[in-house]
C-alpha cells in the first residue's frame, strides 16, 4: 500500500513524512554551511553562506531565495554588516539580522524594503544569538548581547525594541539555553542558567520556573523550544533527557532519555497547532504533538509518552556535517535536504481512518467498495450495503473528501475523490455536493501552486487558515500575476477584489522594468486592462512616478477613467496644461477651476493666458470667475481678445456704478470707443445719445432740484410734463426724434395725473390723436374722472368702442352697442365683463349672440 | 432605517416611488449632523431654508440638537449658546465672505465658551468657495467642511426638482457648464435608486453633454450590477433652448396661473391675506401673507393644478356639492351605527372643507387677475403670433405697452415670443423695438438685449428654425379645444401645445423617426436613442408578476427649466393609459418671468 509508505506508528498515533519535492529544483547548495530559513505557509527557502565560517576573507556571501521546490527566485549579494541570521516573516519577507543588531527586511526578490536596528546597546556589545518569532502580533524578534542581556521587538512592523529582565545569577558565561514564549499580550523570554529556568519579562521581572515532577537531577539545561502555539514546552538536559511539558510548567507530559548528552543541533515541536488552536484551551488529547530533535544524519520524533521513531538523513556528498534543515510549521515541519523538501506531520484522522490496514471505518469501506466498483466486482455492493444499513454513508464520503484535501500526492487525492462522488451518487445532499465542489476546487488551487515552477508547499489546512484571498495576495507578491489572476478567474471571484486587482498589481510591477520603452509598457498595460473594470491607472501611474517614469505616467493618465484622479496626478507631475485639458474633458467644472488656479499659480501670465484662450470652456469658467472676483483681469482679457463688445459692458457696468457724472461720461465714453472699434453702429449711435441725455439730464439737475440721471428719457420727459416745464420737453423730444405715439401718450398721462382735465380736453382737440382716444378713457378712469370719459367716448372708433365702454364698466352702454353693431367678438367681451349683478344684460347679450351665430 | 415619515406619502404615489429620493436626502442630512456632536446653530443660505423644509422637518432637526436658525448675513450672528455652528449654503463666492465675517466675529468672543465651526456646501464642495474661505483666513477655524449632496428634491409624485434656479442663466449666458454636471450627477443617483435606464433620448445643445458626462460618471464608478432591472424605462433629456417658444405663453392651467400670478416657490405660495380672512377661523389682523402649501397632499388641489383654469369654477362647485350632499347625510343618519359612520368621516369632510375655502379664496384671486385688461390684451397678442399672425411688423399692443413703460417683463415676454415665432425680426423692426425699448426704459438695457440674443430669445431674422413648419408638422396650434374635457395637451395653453411636450409624445406615439425633418430645424442635436444597458426583463413581459407597472415609463429631465403647464400636459399624458408614464425632473421649475428676469439688467 504506498499510501502507508511513509507512515511510521508514533504511539497510538502515526507519523508520515510526505515527500513534496524530489529531487530539487538546485544544481547543488551545500546547506552544512549555510545559514538557511523557510517560511511557513509555503516553504521559502532562503540560504546564505555562513560569514563566521568563510573566516572572513573579504569574498561577501550571496544570498539565494528559492521555492519550496528549490527553483531560485532571486539572488542578492550581502554587502552590509556581518550576518548574523535570516528568517522569514509572516509577510514573506526576509529578516536579515547583523552583528550589531541592525535588522534589514527584503522581499523575495531581494529588493530592500527598510531597516531598523535594536538599539544602542546591541551596536556596541554585539549580538550573539537571536531568535524570530511569531504571534498574534505579527512576526517579532529577540536577541541576545553580548552582555547576556535580551532585547525583543513584538512586531517587526512597529519596531518597538524592550529590554527584559536581567537573568539572574548570572555570571561570567551564557545563559545555557533560551528559547521565546509568545503569549497573546506580551512574548517573555525563557532563559536556563544552568539548571534554573527564568521567565523574563519587559517590565524588568523575572520569574523562576520549575519543571514539574522532574525525576532527572540536570546540571543544566543545555536546549529548549516551545511549540508554534506556545503551548508546549521541551527541555534538553545536559545529560540527553528530555522534559516535555505544558509551557506553563505546570504539567509534565513525560521524560525521556535520549541516551545523548551533546547540544542538538535543531530542538523543535511537530504539531497541528491550527487545530489545537480551534479546539479551546488546552483541553487537546496530546497525541498530535512529538518533539523533533535534529542531529546530523537522525531525526529522532518522541511522542508524549515515550513512543519515537528515528529517522535517518541521507546524508550527501563529503560532508560529515548534517546537511538537513528543518523547520517547524504550523501543522508539521519542514525537512529540506540537499535532493528533498520533506514534511513531517501527523497522520491526518480521516486518512488514516481510511488507509490504516484493517480500517473498517466508514471512509475505509466506502474506499474499497469503490475500488472494487472499478475491477467490476460485485463486493462494491457488499460494502455498500453495509455503509447504507448502518446509515454511514454520507460520513464516509465526507471522510474520503477530507482525506482528498490533506493528501499531498494528486493521485490518492482523486482516487479518494473518486471514492466520493461513487459514494455521493448514493446519498444526494446538497451540503455534501458543496464540500465536494469546494474540495475539489481548493485541490486544483493547491496544486495548481504546489507545482515545481511555483512552488508554493502549502497543506490544505494551512491554507483554510491562511483563507484564498491570502494565498493570491502572496502569489501577487511572487509576481505570479498569471497564475493568481487563472485562479481568481476559476473561483468566480468579483474582479474588483480578483482580476482587476491582480491586473494592478501586475501593471505596477510591469512600469518598473526598464529595459522596455515607455509605449510599449503603456499598450501592453492598456491591451491587458482594457477589458478590466474598476482598475485604478491613477495608482498605476502613481508607481510609475515613484519608479521616476514621469513620460509613462503621464501616458498611463490617459486612460484613467476617474478625471477627479488623472487631473489630481497630471498637476502633481507639473502637466499643468495637460491636467486643465482633462478637466475640461471631464466637464467637471469645479475640477476645471482647480485645474485654471493651479496652472495661474504655477505660470506667468502671458503663458497662462495663452493656456487657457485655448480651452474656451475653461477661458469662458475664468471669465465667470473674473466677472465676481477680479474685474480687472476681467477687462485684460476681453482686451487680449478683441472683445470690445463685452469690454464696452464692463465699462457701462461701471458707469452705472459711479455716481460722479465726470467719471460716468469718461466711461461711457470708453463704451463707445470699443463699440465703434467692434463696428456695432447701433450700439454706437445709442451710446452717443445716452452721452447727449446724460448732458440734458445734468444740466437739468443743475436747474432744478429733482434728479433725473438715474432715469431714461421717458422718464424725463415725464417728470419735466409733470413739473410743467413743456417747453424743455418739447426740446428734448426734438433732439431725441421721440415717436408721436409716445409724445401723446406721455402728453396725456402727465395731464391725467396732474388732473389737468381741461388741458386734456383741448390736447385731444389739437390734433388727430395717433393712439387713438381710447388712451384718453383710460386716463380719465385711472384718475377717478369717470365724469371726463364721454367727452371722448364719441371719438373713439366704432370697432373699439365697446371696450372702451366696458373699460369704464358701464356694462349696460357696451351691451347695447354691441348688440347693435352685431359684432359676436365685442358681445363675447361684454359677456366676460357681466357679472352676477349682470344678468338679465347677460341674457339679452347671449341671446343676441345666438341669433347672430345662427346666420 | 425608519427615516421616512408621514409627511410625505403622497411622494409615494407616483409610478416611480420618488419619496425614496427624499428618504436618501434625509438621511444623508442627519448623518451629516451627527458629525457634530451637541448643540447646534444652522447658520442658512436663505434661498435653501425652504429647501430642507422639504426633506427635514424642524422637529426632526430639534431631535438632532438644532437648536437655532439664523439667515446668513454679513454681520454679527445672533449670540448663542451653541456648540456648533453649522453654515449651510450653497457655494456662491460672496457668501464665503459672509461666513468668514460671522467667524470673525464671533471668535471675538461673547463669552459662551469656544464654538466649532462647519460648512454643509449644498449641493457640492467648491474649490472656488474653498480658495475663498483659505484667502479670508477662516478655512483653518473650520472642523467639518462637507458637501451635503442634496442633487434632486422630490417636489411631489412625479416631479424632481434640481432646484438651481440660475442653470438656464448659467450655461447661455456665462456658458458654465457646472449645471450640466450637476445634472448628469442627479441622473446618477437617479439610477442608483432606479436602475440604469435603458435608453436615453435627448434634444438640444446640452443633452449630447449631459448624456457623455452621465455614461463617464457611471463608468467611474467601476463595477455595477446590471442585473437589477430599472423602474424607469426611458430618459429623455430636453434643454429649454431648444423650446423657448413655450416657458413665454401664458399657462392657463389652475396651477401655471397661481405660479404666474404669486410665484410657486418649493410647492408653496403666498397670497394676499384679505381673501382668506373669512375661512381662516383666527382673526387676528396681521398683514402677513397666507402662505399655501401647493401639492398633491391636497386631493382638492391635486384634482385642480392640471385643469385649464376655465374648468376649474365647475369643478369647484361640483366639489362644494359633494360635500355639502356628505354633510346631509345626517339627516338620512338613522341608525347609531349609521350615525358613527357619519361621525368618523367628519375629520376628513372637515379638512375637505377647509381646503375647499382655500381653494375657491385662491381661484378667486386667479379671476381677478385673467380678468384683467392687460391680461386679456396680453393673451390675445400671444394668440396671434402664436398662430402665425401679425408677426412681422411692429405690434401695436407690444408699442402701446412701450409707451405706457409697462412692467419690462410683460413687454420683453411678448416681444421675445413674436420675434421666436417670426423666425427672427428684421432688422428694422428689431432696431426700432430696442430705440423705444431704450427710451423707455433706459440705456442699460443695451445689455439685456445683448444676453437676449446670446440666448436665442432675440434675434434679427435669418436662422433655420422655422416656427410656422414646426406649428403645422406638430400640430403646435389646435383649434376649438374643449377646456373642461382635454382632449389634447394644448388646453394647458387655451390652443397652443407646448412644443416640449408635444416632442415627448411623439417619441411614445409613433417616434421620433416620423419627424426627423422637423427635428432638424429644432435648434441642438438630436439624441435619437442611445442604448445604455440590455433590454429590460420588464418588457419581456413579466406581465404575471406586476400588470400595474407594466406600462413604460420615461423620465423627462427639463435642463434649464420647466413650467407648471408642461408638467401639467405631461401628466394627461400619462392619464391617458395608453402605455406610457412620465417623470418629470428639471433644474428648476419655471414660467416667462423667471425665465427673463435674470437677463435683464437690474436697476
Amino acid at each position: 500500500m504506498s499510501e502507508t509508505l511513509e507512515w511510521n506508528p508514533l504511539g497510538e498515533n502515526t507519523i508520515r513524512k510526505c515527500c513534496l519535492y524530489n529531487p530539487m529544483g538546485w544544481n547543488s547548495v551545500d546547506l552544512s554551511k549555510n545559514m538557511t530559513c523557510i517560511s511557513k505557509y509555503g516553504g521559502l527557502i532562503a540560504t546564505v553562506q555562513d560569514e563566521s565560517d568563510t573566516s572572513r576573507s573579504g569574498k561577501r556571501p550571496d544570498v539565494y531565495v528559492y521555492n519550496a521546490a528549490g527553483r531560485e527566485i532571486s539572488v542578492f549579494k550581502w554587502n552590509s554588516g556581518i550576518l548574523l541570521g535570516i528568517a522569514w516573516t509572516h509577510s514573506d519577507e526576509l529578516l536579515c539580522l547583523q552583528e550589531d543588531g541592525q535588522v534589514l527586511l527584503y522581499n523575495i526578490f531581494g529588493i530592500f524594503q527598510r531597516t531598523f536596528t535594536m538599539g544602542m546597546e546591541c551596536r556596541e556589545n554585539k549580538v550573539l544569538e537571536y531568535e524570530v518569532f511569531t504571534s498574534q502580533h505579527g512576526t517579532g524578534i529577540a536577541v541576545m548581547n553580548g552582555l547576556y542581556r535580551f532585547l525583543i521587538v513584538s512586531n517587526i512592523d512597529e519596531p518597538k525594541v524592550r529590554m527584559l529582565a536581567d537573568v539572574p545569577g548570572l555570571k561570567r558565561t551564557p545563559p545555557s539555553s533560551w528559547c521565546v514564549l509568545s503569549g497573546p499580550r506580551s512574548s517573555k523570554v525563557l532563559a536556563a542558567n544552568d539548571n534554573d529556568i527564568y521567565l523574563l519579562d519587559y517590565g524588568g521581572q523575572s520569574f523562576q520556573q520549575t519543571p514539574a515532577a522532574l525525576n532527572s537531577t540536570p546540571l543544566s539545561y543545555i536546549a529548549m523550544s516551545v511549540s508554534v502555539d506556545g503551548k508546549h514546552i521541551v527541555l534538553f538536559t545536559d545529560a540527553g533527557v528530555l522534559w516535555m511539558g505544558s509551557s506553563d510548567f505546570q504539567e509534565k507530559y513525560c521524560e525521556f532519555n535520549t541516551a545523548n548528552g551533546s547540544r542538538p543541533k535543531q530542538l523543535m515541536w511537530c504539531c497541528d497547532s491550527i487545530a489545537s488552536n480551534s479546539i479551546a484551551n488546552g483541553l487537546m488529547p496530546k497525541n498530535n504533538i512529538a518533539v523533533v530533535i535534529y542531529r546530523p544524519k537522525t531525526i529522532l520524533v518522541v511522542g508524549p509518552s515515550k513512543d519515537w521513531v528515528k529517522y535517518t538523513v541521507e546524508e550527501d556528498f563529503k560532508s560529515q556535517l548534517g546537511s538537513a534543515v528543518l523547520c517547524p510549521d504550523v501543522d508539521g515541519v519542514h525537512i529540506v535536504t540537499a535532493n528533498k523538501h520533506e514534511f513531517l506531520q501527523h497522520v491526518p484522522e480521516s486518512v488514516q481512518g481510511i488507509f490504516k490496514v484493517g480500517s473498517m471505518l466508514p471512509g475505509a469501506l466506502l474506499n474499497d467498495a469503490a475500488k472494487e466498483y472499478s475491477h467490476k466486482s460485485e463486493k462494491a455492493d457488499e460494502y455498500l450495503r453495509m455503509l447504507i444499513e448502518k446509515q454511514q454513508l454520507e460520513k464516509a464520503v465526507e471522510q474520503c473528501i477530507h482525506a482528498a484535501s490533506v493528501e499531498f500526492q494528486p493521485r490518492i487525492q482523486k482516487l479518494l475523490l473518486q471514492a466520493a462522488s461513487f459514494g455521493k451518487s448514493f446519498v444526494p445532499s446538497p451540503t455534501l455536493t458543496e464540500l465536494f465542489v469546494t474540495t475539489c476546487q481548493a485541490l486544483r488551487v493547491l496544486n495548481a501552486v504546489r507545482d515545481f515552477d511555483t512552488g508554493v508547499a502549502l497543506s490544505s489546512a494551512q491554507l483554510k487558515h491562511l483563507t484564498m484571498d491570502c494565498l493570491i495576495d502572496r502569489l501577487v507578491l511572487r509576481r505570479q500575476f498569471h497564475l493568481a489572476y487563472q485562479i481568481c478567474d476559476y473561483l468566480k471571484i468579483p474582479s474588483d477584489q480578483g482580476s482587476s486587482r491582480i491586473l494592478s498589481h501586475w501593471a505596477c510591477y510591469k512600469v518598473q522594468q526598464t529595459e522596455v520603452s515607455d509605449d510599449s509598457i503603456a499598450n501592453a498595460i492598456r491591451g491587458k486592462l482594457k477589458s478590466a473594470v474598476g482598475v485604478s491607472y491613477a495608482s498605476i501611474a502613481e508607481k510609475s512616478v515613484e519608479c521616476g517614469k514621469k513620460e509613462l505616467a503621464i501616458k498611463l493618465l490617459e486612460f484613467e477613467p476617474r478625471a477627479s484622479e488623472q487631473v489630481r496626478l497630471l498637476s502633481k507631475l507639473g502637466k499643468h496644461t495637460l491636467a486643465l485639458e482633462k478637466a475640461v474633458l471631464s466637464g467637471n467644472t469645479d475640477l476645471t477651476h482647480s485645474a485654471i488656479a493651479r496652472l495661474r499659480e504655477r505660470t506667468n501670465l502671458a503663458d497662462f493666458l495663452c493656456a487657457i484662450r485655448q480651452h474656451p470652456v475653461a477661458y469662458k469658467l475664468h471669465l465667470k470667475y473674473c466677472r465676481q472676483q477680479n474685474e480687472r483681469m476681467l477687462k485684460d482679457l476681453h482686451e487680449q481678445e478683441d472683445n470690445f463688445i463685452e469690454l464696452a459692458h464692463c465699462y457701462i457696468h461701471d458707469s452705472f456704478g459711479t455716481f460722479r457724472p465726470e467719471e460716468r461720461v469718461m466711461l461711457l465714453h470708453s463704451a463707445l470707443d470699443n463699440f465703434s472699434k467692434a463696428r456695432d453702429e447701433y450700439c454706437t449711435k445709442a451710446t452717443e445719445e445716452q452721452l447727449q441725455l446724460l448732458h440734458e439730464q445734468t444740466n437739468l439737475e443743475q436747474d432744478t432740484e429733482s434728479s433725473y440721471v438715474e432715469g431714461s428719457l421717458h422718464d424725463t420727459l415725464h417728470s419735466l410734463l409733470t413739473s410743467n416745464q413743456i417747453k424743455k420737453a418739447e426740446q428734448l423730444r426734438k433732439q431725441f426724434k421721440v415717436n408721436d405715439k409716445r409724445w401723446w401718450w406721455l402728453r396725456i398721462t402727465a395731464l391725467g395725473e396732474q388732473r389737468n382735465f381741461a388741458e386734456l380736453e383741448s390736447f385731444s382737440r389739437s390734433k388727430k390723436s395717433p393712439i387713438g382716444y381710447i388712451p384718453f378713457v383710460e386716463v380719465c378712469m385711472n384718475n377717478h374722472a369717470s365724469e371726463e370719459v364721454p367727452k371722448y367716448i364719441s371719438k373713439v372708433t366704432q370697432d373699439k368702442r365697446v371696450s372702451a365702454l366696458l373699460k369704464t364698466g358701464n356694462v349696460k352702454y357696451a351691451a347695447d352697442l354691441a348688440i347693435q353693431t352685431k359684432n359676436l367678438s365685442d358681445l363675447d367681451m361684454v359677456l366676460k365683463k357681466c357679472g352676477p349683478e349682470h344678468r338679465a344684460i347677460a341674457e339679452l347679450v347671449r341671446n343676441a349672440m345666438v341669433q347672430y351665430q345662427r346666420r | 432605517m425608519a427615516v421616512g415619515n408621514h409627511n410625505a406619502v403622497h411622494l409615494n404615489t407616483g409610478c416611480v416611488n420618488l419619496g425614496l429620493v427624499r428618504e436618501d436626502s434625509r438621511r444623508e442630512l442627519l448623518h451629516l449632523l451627527d458629525k457634530c456632536a451637541g448643540s447646534k446653530a444652522l447658520v442658512w443660505d436663505p434661498e435653501l431654508t425652504e429647501q430642507f423644509g422639504l426633506i427635514a422637518e424642524y422637529s426632526l432637526l430639534k431631535e438632532y440638537e438644532v437648536d437655532r436658525m439664523f439667515p446668513l448675513r454679513p454681520s454679527r450672528l445672533p449670540k448663542s449658546t451653541v456648540q456648533h455652528i453649522i453654515f449651510v449654503t450653497r457655494p456662491i463666492l460672496s457668501f464665503m465672505d459672509h461666513i468668514a465675517v460671522n467667524i470673525k466675529k464671533e471668535e471675538e468672543g461673547d463669552g459662551f465658551g469656544r464654538k466649532e465651526y462647519h460648512i454643509f456646501f449644498v449641493p457640492w464642495k467648491s474649490f472656488l468657495c474653498i480658495q475663498k474661505l483659505e484667502e479670508l483666513g477662516v478655512y483653518g477655524e473650520l472642523t467639518n467642511v462637507e458637501e451635503y449632496r442634496l442633487d434632486v428634491i422630490a417636489l411631489d409624485h412625479d416631479v424632481l426638482s434640481m432646484e438651481n434656479h440660475s442653470a438656464f442663466y448659467d450655461l447661455n449666458i456665462d456658458e458654465d457648464g457646472t449645471a450640466l454636471h450637476l445634472v448628469a450627477k442627479s441622473i446618477i443617483t437617479i439610477q442608483k435608486q432606479f436602475g440604469v435606464i435603458p435608453v436615453v433620448y435627448g434634444k438640444g445643445a446640452c443633452s449630447k453633454q449631459v448624456c457623455s458626462m452621465m455614461q463617464k460618471m457611471w463608468d467611474e464608478l467601476g463595477d455595477h450590477s446590471e442585473e437589477e432591472h430599472s423602474q424607469i424605462d426611458r430618459l429623455l433629456i430636453f434643454d429649454r433652448s431648444a423650446d423657448l417658444v413655450t416657458p413665454l405663453v401664458t399657462q392657463l392651467t389652475y396651477e401655471g396661473l397661481i405660479d404666474e400670478a404669486y410665484g410657486i416657490n418649493n410647492t408653496a405660495a403666498s397670497f394676499p391675506p384679505d381673501n382668506f380672512s373669512k375661512t381662516s377661523k383666527s382673526d387676528d389682523l396681521t398683514t402677513e401673507k397666507k402662505k399655501v402649501v401647493l401639492s398633491s397632499k391636497d386631493e382638492l388641489f391635486s384634482q385642480l393644478r392640471d385643469c385649464n383654469f376655465n374648468a376649474v369654477g365647475p369643478n369647484l362647485k361640483k366639489q362644494a356639492k359633494i360635500i355639502s350632499e356628505k354633510y346631509e347625510e345626517r339627516h338620512s343618519a338613522k341608525t347609531v351605527g349609521e350615525m358613527k359612520t357619519f361621525v368618523s368621516h367628519l375629520p376628513q369632510m372637515q379638512l375637505a372643507k377647509a381646503s375647499l375655502a382655500v381653494q375657491t379664496s385662491i381661484a378667486e384671486l386667479i379671476k381677478e387677475f385673467t380678468d384683467a385688461d392687460a391680461f386679456m390684451e396680453t393673451l390675445s397678442t400671444e394668440q396671434e403670433f402664436l398662430n402665425g399672425v401679425n408677426t412681422d411688423k411692429v405690434h401695436p399692443y407690444i408699442e402701446e405697452c412701450l409707451f405706457q413703460k409697462k412692467p419690462v417683463v410683460q413687454v420683453l415676454r411678448l416681444l421675445c415670443l413674436q420675434c421666436l415665432t417670426n423666425n427672427g425680426l428684421k432688422p428694422k423692426v428689431l432696431e426700432y423695438y430696442k430705440r423705444e425699448f431704450i427710451q423707455s426704459y433706459g440705456y442699460k438695457h443695451l445689455i439685456t438685449f445683448h444676453k437676449l440674443e446670446k440666448c436665442g430669445l432675440l434675434r434679427p431674422s435669418g436662422n433655420s428654425w422655422n416656427y410656422n413648419t414646426i406649428r403645422k408638422s406638430l400640430r403646435l396650434w389646435v383649434e376649438d379645444i374643449n377646456e373642461k374635457d382635454p382632449q389634447d395637451i394644448a388646453y394647458v395653453h387655451s390652443g397652443y401645445a407646448p412644443l416640449s411636450v408635444r416632442l415627448v409624445q411623439i417619441l411614445s406615439h409613433p417616434g421620433w423617426r416620423s419627424i426627423e425633418e422637423v427635428l432638424r430645424i429644432i435648434p441642438g442635436p438630436t439624441i435619437p436613442g442611445i442604448q445604455q444597458v440590455k433590454p429590460q426583463k420588464k418588457w419581456q413581459g413579466s406581465l404575471s408578476s406586476d400588470s400595474s407597472s407594466s406600462s413604460i415609463v420615461t423620465l423627462v429631465f427639463f435642463v434649464g427649466g420647466v413650467t407648471y403647464a408642461e408638467i401639467s400636459a405631461l401628466r394627461y399624458l400619462s392619464s391617458l393609459k395608453d402605455g406610457h408614464e412620465y417623470v418629470v425632473a428639471t433644474t428648476s421649475i419655471i414660467n416667462g418671468n423667471k425665465l427673463l428676469k435674470p437677463l435683464i439688467e437690474a436697476d
